[in-house]
């Protein structure tokens, strides 16, 4: 089972409606061919050139570590090593979270882990492999903060030497199960053959004015006391630096700086039926500076989320449905995460314990002609949003670089990770992994990008005529997601399951009524198949990704999309009856 | 974290039991905190409204409720070879709730309900000071915790009907008075009193001990306010502080055995952690014993008397005696039986437990060298409860148990040493355990005993323990060992082999096995002065649990146990590193 961590939205429309051309055809199902042409706004943008930099002196000392290491264990391993990698991460973390106008959360954190990647064997068949379940975590060595050689390489040393025996131990068990069970399918090698990468970047060091950020996420979280309703209401401000080191025995050189920032607003309240409603409002970028928070923008945004949650309390509980469905821009862009962008890693087409949905498909269609489909790391912004899937290059080292998925409605390759697949021998720069794990095929900026796009309104009168001609009550149009799951492993059914917030019902006469408590529920190949329209609304949806390799920063970029049907389900509801009593007063009465 | 204490602290607590002395510490200052207090009046006032207010129809009522505020700022450093490696600082508010419905006679505690519903409410609420936060979070905790309490009650009830009324059982909460006591809030943690100078100096000793592969010192500090209010009128304040150096270091003999070695120190008082002349010579100290472990013999397997000097002996007696003491019953499960493990002291009261002569005290309000308070120490206790000196052991026989507010049949009172940590519920336990014995005698006269009986036995050798590992210091883990039974002890880090001729040897790899608290009335003798062990005790009722929240001394002195085994490991060592180290420069 995959897990993607999404857990938040955030919406933003960049692009505009059109003119109508083309009225829809009554009758038959909708086709995107019928609906007016609307001019494509997705404006991205890639990265400037970086600055560069000096290698730091934990780089240095790294360099030397690694050399002595490998040379030693030329002479010394049984087996020796043929490539050796270390990572250190620098991580500081400022978090500041207010409730009601009081502090909760003010913390600032530091930490220097390190990793130490091992391989014995050779790149055909070496320590990593596994049949069935990819995926390796190994706690990070801690690092002294300073650049001490001797702490340094005491660390690396002892770090290296933990890797070292648990390869000895995984390449016993991956030579003995070759021998004693059946030729796997896919035979590719384990570790494919990269040119070693150098880039040396100037750190960026994250800089917060802690007083003024204390007191404006204060300020911001008093406005929750305006919302009665709400028996929870925070406001979270989390700012993090991280520089990631790699050195290896192929000669690789990298030293890159990232930096993030993230307010999160997030509201709470239990419905009459014992239903918890939560609601959270997101907003990441790539430094403080970029988030751009001013009172109104935040406030407007925290009495959303406020009023969302307010009138989710009184709606309705959805009911189980079939039938057509609008998802806006971020419901959409998530959507394609969960069903499409988890399915098309690299590692899952040659695991023989996962569904491999799509590992005989290339060359075959899965979406009308017009979708273009795409993962890009290299892109900074889209629409101005800054994107958290963006790197230069990735967690092996590898060149970021854009992953060509599906052209013109046909699969055309899949994201790669230095884990070769048959038929894809290269990495695309996408083996991603959070400190601690090994390296897998992710997604970074996913976008689906249709060459043919009708206005907003449009796609809205299509999805009435659409419920009309299957002779639904409503069709249902899902406004953000946040987030879901997908079982990508052989034995389980291969579904997916989408959680979304907002989700209304659209009658025939264009009135939407909002509902609640429902879950969307499907398989892959016949949720792409029914993707009929796309509207020129893209939208931006910032998250973290959760799967076999950790956290990773990702992105998703999708306009709106009709699907001809999906399939509703009741989601699980708590039972506990709302509070007993009404809030307290916020003064003391004497 | 050991201490020891110097003689002249061994004759103060000589003293102090011989004039049968109840210290208390010095007094609060009342009204220190006031009821203007927006912390206190929040909690005063949602948790009254609680009481008075939250009805679920047909279902019995609240008749009390409890709101624990703990406030804490945290300080944690690490260094290893010279090199700080972590520094975290961090301000918190913990609120933490319990409602109780029915009666004294019979209430909803001390009940595990099949979905494993939190017995207390604990969360994290907003640490900066307002009425509106805290009150808010305490009517949503409270409105939780009532109704829990009644699915909790009712199910119990049940229970008990199910189980017929034949036996007695004791009422689920003692009387008391309420208690007030508005002691000062606790001062915020300096901004660095040079402690990370201290720890990168303490850390940096072992840069000259290139055959240790690992060494950490970790320094936490911990000042905390705890405020208490129930809706019966208790109403307590009080500060507490928390410092601790731990300087841990770890090998692998050349037959790759993995060897730990420790040093831990504890103070109740911000600026009482010793000299850092005293702390650089114990990080010396266990770069110097650990390398001599590492070429040391691997112990031979022996059966017979055992010498436990120094903090051993207070180590020893923590898993035999020290978490044998709770006269707190253990609370019930839906599923049947109880949560936890039994006391094996508990149906003991009035039985000899250790050899005559002996004495055991607790006393919370201990008052040792300088004055100062020792670790484990407080006022009140976690239920608000004046912490009473406790005779729980007089001339070898066991008269007392440590009680908390839920009674057990032969203890109707708490003793006020109701201790929960942060978020557990309290039950009693040591704070300030003290064990002397009238017939005490000289270290070498017990070297002397020791050889005498390993002569009687028909042994050549004996042995001495003179520290154990500490798990919840070092990380390691506790595999059992040793017959079922018996109590599974750490491993010894100083062992020695003794020969008849008294020359001793340190020897590495052996497990003491086969003690249980039985053991302890056929100690053969002890010593004349106590050395301190403070820890970090768990409030959960388990065996073999090392790490906890709960801040306890045990005072002990040497103590000659008749029999027990020594036994070298039967798992087979890792591999030695597969690579040197690196060049020291």
């Amino acid at each position: 089972m995959c897990f993607a961590g999404f857990t938040l939205t955030l919406a933003l429309a960049v692009g505009g409606c059109g003119p109508e051309r083309r009225a829809v055809s009554a009758g038959a199902s909708v086709r995107s061919a019928a609906l007016p042409v609307a001019e494509r706004r997705l404006a991205l943008e890639r990265a400037r050139p970086p600055r560069a930099g000096e290698p730091s002196e934990l780089l240095g000392v790294m360099q030397a570590e690694l050399a002595r290491a490998m040379s030693e264990l030329q002479e010394r391993g049984n087996p020796p090593p043929y490539y050796l990698a270390y990572t250190a991460y620098d991580l500081r973390e400022v978090t500041l979270s207010a409730s009601l106008g009081a502090l909760e959360v003010d913390t600032d954190e530091r930490r220097r882990v390190a990793d130490v990647d091992v391989r014995l064997g050779d790149p055909h068949r070496d320590s990593t492999h596994s049949r069935d379940a990819p995926g390796e975590f190994a706690e990070p060595a801690d690092l002294p903060r300073d650049a001490d050689p001797l702490a340094l390489r005491r660390a690396l040393w002892l770090a290296t030497d933990a890797a070292y025996k648990r390869a000895q131990a995984n390449l016993i068990r991956v030579r003995a199960e070759a021998r004693v069970n059946v030729a796997e399918t896919d035979d590719a090698d384990d570790f494919s053959r990269e040119a070693p990468t150098r880039l040396i970047l100037a750190p960026e060091p994250l800089t917060v004015d802690r007083d003024a950020w204390r007191a404006r996420v204060r300020g911001w979280s008093a406005r929750f006391a305006a919302h009665p309703r709400l028996e929870r209401g925070t406001v979270s401000l989390i700012a993090s630096e991280s520089e990631r080191v790699f050195v290896s025995s192929e000669g690789a050189e990298v030293q890159t700086p990232r930096t993030h920032a993230r307010l999160l607003i997030q509201g709470e309240a239990t419905a009459d039926d014992g239903s918890v409603i939560e609601r959270s409002e997101l907003i990441d970028s790539h430094s403080l500076e970029n988030l751009q928070l001013d009172d109104a923008r935040v406030m407007a945004r925290l009495d959303a989320v406020a009023r969302d949650v307010e009138a989710l309390a009184r709606a309705p509980l959805g009911e189980p449905y079939v039938g057509p469905v609008i998802l806006d821009g971020p419901a959409a862009a998530v959507f394609f995460h969960e069903i499409f962008g988890h399915r098309i890693e690299g590692h899952r087409q040659k695991s023989e314990s996962e569904g491999q949905t799509f590992a005989d498909k290339i060359g075959e269609r899965l979406m009308p002609a017009f979708f273009d489909v795409y993962d890009d790391p290299t892109l900074v912004k889209a629409g101005g949003v800054d994107l958290n899937g963006f790197y230069r290059v990735d967690d092996e080292g590898v060149p970021a670089a854009r992953a060509t998925l599906i052209e013109r409605g046909v699969l055309r390759g899949f994201l790669m990770s230095r884990s070769p697949v048959r038929g894809f021998p290269r990495s695309n720069g996408h083996g991603r992994r959070s400190p601690g794990y090994r390296a897998l095929s992710r997604q970074a900026n996913l976008v689906v990008d249709p060459a043919q796009v009708t206005t907003r309104a449009a796609l809205t009168q299509a999805l009435i005529a659409e419920v009309r001609r299957q002779g639904k009550p409503y069709g249902l149009r899902v406004g953000e997601v946040v987030g879901g799951y997908t079982m990508t492993q052989r034995g389980d059914t291969q579904a997916f399951k989408v959680e979304p917030v907002m989700v209304y019902r659209v009658y025939p006469d264009g009135r939407e009524e909002l509902v609640r408590g429902v879950t969307l529920e499907g398989t892959p190949l016949s949720a792409l198949a029914d993707v009929l329209a796309a509207a020129n609304d893209f939208s931006v949806f910032n998250g973290y990704c959760g799967a076999e390799s950790g956290d990773v920063p990702a992105s998703a970029v999708s306009p709106s999309l009709l699907l001809g049907k999906l399939e509703i389900t009741r989601e699980d509801k708590g039972v506990e009856r709302p509070p007993l009593l009404g809030a307290p007063p916020a003064e003391a009465a004497r | 974290m050991s201490r020891a204490v110097p003689v002249a602290a061994a004759l103060g607590l000589a003293l102090s039991l011989a004039a049968g002395a109840v210290s208390a510490g010095a007094p609060a200052k009342s009204g220190a905190a006031s009821s203007n207090d927006p912390t206190l009046a929040a909690l005063e006032d949602e948790s009254a409204r609680a009481v008075r207010e939250l009805r679920l129809p047909g279902m019995p009522e609240p008749y009390l409720v409890t709101a624990t505020v703990l406030d804490d700022d945290e300080l944690e450093l690490r260094a290893s070879l010279g090199s700080l490696v972590l520094r975290r600082r961090e301000r918190s508010r913990h609120l933490k709730t319990e409602v109780r419905v029915g009666s004294r006679a019979l209430d909803s505690s001390g009940f595990m309900s099949d979905d494993g519903a939190p017995l207390v409410e604990y969360e994290r609420v907003p640490f900066e000071p307002g009425y509106g936060p805290l009150r808010r979070a305490l009517w949503l905790a409270a409105d939780r915790a009532f109704k829990s309490a009644t699915a909790r009650y009712e199910a119990k009830r049940a229970l008990r009907e199910s189980e017929g009324g034949a036996q007695e059982q004791p009422p689920s909460r003692a009387e008391h008075a309420p208690v007030l006591s508005l002691g000062e809030r606790a001062p915020a943690l300096p901004d660095d009193p040079g402690w990370v100078a201290l720890c990168q100096r303490l850390s940096a000793v072992f840069r000259a001990h290139p055959a240790i592969h690992e060494s950490s010192v970790r320094l936490s500090a911990l000042s905390r306010t705890r405020t208490l209010v129930d809706s019966d009128g208790t109403r307590v304040v009080e500060p507490s502080a928390l410092v601790r150096v731990e300087i841990v270091a770890r090998t692998q003999a050349d037959d790759g055995m993995p060897l730990v070695h420790h040093a831990a120190f504890a103070a109740s008082a911000l600026e009482g952690l010793p000299p850092e002349a005293e702390l650089v010579a114990a990080a010396e100290r266990v770069a110097v014993e650990l390398d001599r472990l590492r070429v040391a013999p691997l112990v031979s397997d022996y059966a017979g008397p055992i010498l436990f000097e120094d903090v051993a002996a207070p180590e020893l007696l923590r898993p035999l005696l020290a978490d044998e003491l709770s006269g707190t019953p253990l609370p019930r499960a839906a599923f049947g039986g109880t949560v936890g493990d039994a006391s094996a002291l508990e149906h003991r009261v009035g039985w000899r437990v250790l050899p005559l002569g002996f004495e055991v005290v607790d006393e919370p309000g201990f008052v040792g060298e300088g004055g100062r308070a020792l670790v484990g120490g407080y006022r009140h206790d976690d239920e608000g409860i004046p912490g009473e000196r406790v005779s729980i052991v007089e001339d070898g026989t066991l008269r007392a148990l440590l009680t908390s507010l839920t009674p057990s049949l032969p203890a109707s009172r708490s003793n006020g040493h109701g201790r929960a940590g942060a978020s557990s519920t309290a039950r009693g336990l040591p704070s300030v355990l003290l064990v002397t014995t009238r017939r005490g005698v000289s270290r070498p006269a017990l070297r002397a005993r020791l050889l005498a009986e390993a002569r009687a036995q028909g042994l050549e050798r004996a042995m001495v323990v003179r520290k154990f590992d500490d798990p919840g210091v070092t990380g390691s883990s506790l595999t059992p060992t040793g017959a079922s039974g018996a109590v599974t002890l750490p491993a010894p880090v100083l062992l020695y082999e003794v020969d008849l001729r008294g020359r001793e040897r340190l020897v590495r790899g052996g497990r003491v096995e086969s003690l249980s608290t039985r053991d302890l009335r056929r100690l053969l003798a002890a010593g004349r002065n106590g050395t301190a062990y403070s820890y970090l005790a768990s409030a959960v009722a388990r065996r073999g649990v090392w790490v906890g929240d709960i801040p306890a001394t045990i005072l002990a002195p040497d103590l000659l146990v008749a029999d027990a085994d020594v036994r070298r490991p039967t798992e087979p060592p890792p591999k030695p590193p597969a690579l040197p180290p690196p060049p020291a420069k």
